[in-house]
């Protein structure tokens, strides 16, 4: 599962969010270290935490 | 003390001349010290040996995350006459500063693919936490199943720090860099325009 899908299994009312340009955004480096959270400002929903990520 | 001799052609009946203009100021023009034809303002355009060019890709179908910004992995460097794209990193990190022409092409693709954009960044490696130089893209609802688009913009480089790297992002099914050895690619490309 990627880090996208677990964010959206966490907070299914994220379906349809603006990932390109909102203030949610989600990289990856080509680096081998994968997808991390680059940048999360959501006005009502927090950041998860690795442990719910990962839960 | 090195010595001049102005020569003649062995053959040709024209006279060539060597005029000041008028002036009364002392100038000493200074020759290169290599050989070679001296060139004029009547000479075609030539640019001098040196100057930084690049072109690298991605040589190989690469998977991506969907609603992820990704580095494309530019792992192939076709050419790179200064040796500044490192092919780990994907980045070009020019050592001449100047005014470099970059060129950028990002071709994906997915299963019922919705958004879709491509970046050439300066000094970072994500699009909306980083410095754009260019962009482009198509929204929902006007996505084909192979997205593809090229992007050129002209951006200064200060020749010790500054790279530029190319971005992509794709809303989709299974999402993926994309190539097809008859041209379809993703690229990065640059030379230097003007140096300072």
């Amino acid at each position: 599962m990627t880090l996208y899908e677990k964010i959206i299994s966490l907070y299914p009312e994220l379906v349809g969010y603006d990932f390109a340009f909102g203030g949610i955004t989600l990289q990856n480096d080509s680096d081998g270290k994968g997808d991390y959270i680059a940048k999360w400002e959501h006005p009502t929903l927090p950041r998860p935490t690795e442990e719910q990520l990962n839960g | 003390m090195s010595k001049v001799a102005i020569k003649g052609a062995d053959t040709g009946t024209g006279i060539f001349t060597l005029e000041s203009p008028a002036t009364n100021t002392d100038r000493t023009l200074v020759l290169p010290d290599e050989a070679g034809t001296v060139l004029t303002s009547g000479t075609p355009t030539v640019l001098p040996k040196g100057v930084p060019a690049f072109r690298a890709e991605l040589q190989t179908s690469t998977s991506i995350s969907t609603g992820t910004w990704t580095l494309v992995p530019l792992s192939t460097s076709v050419f790179d006459t200064s040796s500044c794209f490192d092919t780990s990193t994907y980045k070009y990190t020019p050592n001449v500063a100047g005014y470099y022409c970059f060129i950028g092409n990002v071709r994906v693709g997915a299963g019922s693919p919705a958004q879709y954009y491509s970046a050439i960044n300066k000094n970072s490696t994500g699009f909306n936490t980083g410095s754009v130089i260019t962009a482009a893209g198509s929204s929902v609802g006007a996505v084909t199943t192979a997205p593809q688009t090229s992007m050129s913009t002209i951006v200064y480089m200060n020749g010790t720090t500054d790279y530029v790297c190319l971005l992509g992002y794709l809303e989709g099914t299974s999402p993926f860099f994309d190539y097809n050895p008859i041209g379809f690619c993703n690229f990065l490309s640059g030379f230097l325009v003007r140096a300072t």
